[in-house]
């Protein structure tokens, strides 16, 4: 097939997918019901809740610090959810900030580059903040049953030992169910598991990174 | 009328008008990504959402094209990477949609180039796609370029490839020569 035959050929395909249908693009704007919508608006307000959690965490961090300046162990709880609460409103401040660098009307690959880098760190951001709490529930219940008054004199490094070792233990029962889940052998659960947050969107965007970066090279 | 409602009704006049003028380009899009009738819909309001959306930040000066083939084929693409089941991709052509003949071939042959090239497009990555149909619809270089954010020599090298494995792919059946 020569050129011209393919642009003939490309025509009457055009044609033929053409007659599928006829849409009203300008009452489309308005039409609401649609199941996709690709905005990232749900993923702003996400992020803005995880800022509010973050100084919510922060406050109450610093409230309680504060009054065990003289208790080693207490003053540590408290840094740490302190530093979580930080944690948190930063990884969403920048998250938001690569929200805002997504601009449809970019060329496409920029579009898509900003796009695939925020859902990379969109993931990280979650995993970071979510596995946390594997550990970060020790700080977090001292800190509250600090600030309702209880007693927490008697607590020592030693108390916290075993929750350390339940969050080690529940930080690898997590990924051996991520592994686990993803056998060939659980297509279903592999499925779910896929279209979740934490499946395997990392590698997705890794890939979708590395096809943007592979077509921009001649 | 208050100022700002004309201003408003006028801006909305001409972002129709220009939508009208160049509806083409969101129906090859929206053919060439989707193969459901439901997904196609649903494209097509996305995108001119998102149209409508940008369109206060158009900067009148550019290619009104230029700046719709941005916004459709960001769109689409994020669409079917996110939404739309690599399954649902592969429909056949349907059959009782039939084009007039006006290349003078045979019915069959032509039955058959249409239906390699259809195949061809569905095989392809999203981004090849986005350039093969900027290709068929004899776009410049450089313009595709504008588009897709590439060098215009990339985009020279990539249609050079992908005419080559279009050769191999689109080879009609012998028993019609």
């Amino acid at each position: 097939m020569d050129n011209h035959e393919l642009k003939a050929t490309w025509q009457a395909l055009e044609r033929r997918l053409q007659q599928r249908e006829t849409i009203d693009l300008w009452l489309l704007k308005d039409r609401h019901g649609s199941k996709v919508r690709t905005t990232l608006r749900p993923l702003l307000i996400g992020q803005v809740c995880q800022i509010l959690f973050g100084l919510v965490l922060l406050l109450l961090a610093v409230a309680y610090w504060k009054r065990h300046l003289d208790n080693g162990v207490l003053l540590s709880m408290g840094i740490i959810l302190h530093a979580y609460g930080i944690a948190c409103i930063v990884l969403a401040g920048m998250t938001i900030g690569r929200i805002g660098k997504v601009d449809p009307s970019q060329p496409v690959v920029v579009a898509q580059r900003a796009l695939a880098g925020l859902r990379r760190f969109y993931i990280i951001n979650g995993m970071i903040t979510g596995l946390s709490w594997w550990f970060i529930w020790m700080p977090a219940t001292t800190v509250i049953f600090g600030l309702l008054g209880s007693d927490q004199r008697w607590l020592s490094a030693g108390a916290y030992l075993p929750g350390t070792l339940i969050g080690v233990a529940g930080l690898l029962a997590t990924w051996w169910f991520h592994n686990w889940s993803r056998s060939p052998e659980r297509p279903r659960l592999a499925k779910a598991v896929e279209n979740s947050v934490i499946g395997n969107s990392l590698q997705k965007s890794q890939r979708m990174l590395d096809e943007l970066a592979a077509f921009e090279r001649e | 009328m208050p100022a700002w409602k004309m201003q408003k009704s006028a801006c909305q006049e001409r972002f129709r008008a220009l939508v009208e003028q160049h509806q083409g380009i969101v129906f090859k899009i929206v053919n060439t990504y989707c193969f459901v009738a439901e997904d196609r819909r649903d494209l097509a309001q996305e995108i001119a959402v998102q149209l409508w959306r940008a369109f206060p930040k158009y900067d009148g000066q550019r290619s009104f094209s230029t700046w719709m083939y941005r916004i459709a084929l960001n769109v689409a693409i994020s669409q079917v990477r996110t939404t739309i089941h690599r399954g649902r991709y592969v429909v056949p052509l349907d059959e009782d949609l039939h084009d007039r003949p006006e290349d003078g071939l045979d019915a069959g042959v032509r039955e058959d180039r249409i239906r390699a090239l259809h195949a061809f497009i569905t095989a392809q990555n999203d981004l090849d796609r986005a350039l093969l149909l900027l290709y068929l619809d004899e776009h410049p270089h450089q313009e595709i370029a504008d588009i897709l954010g590439i060098s215009a020599s990339n985009v020279g090298t990539r249609i050079g490839r992908l005419k080559q494995r279009m050769r191999e792919a689109l080879r009609i059946p012998e028993h019609y020569s």
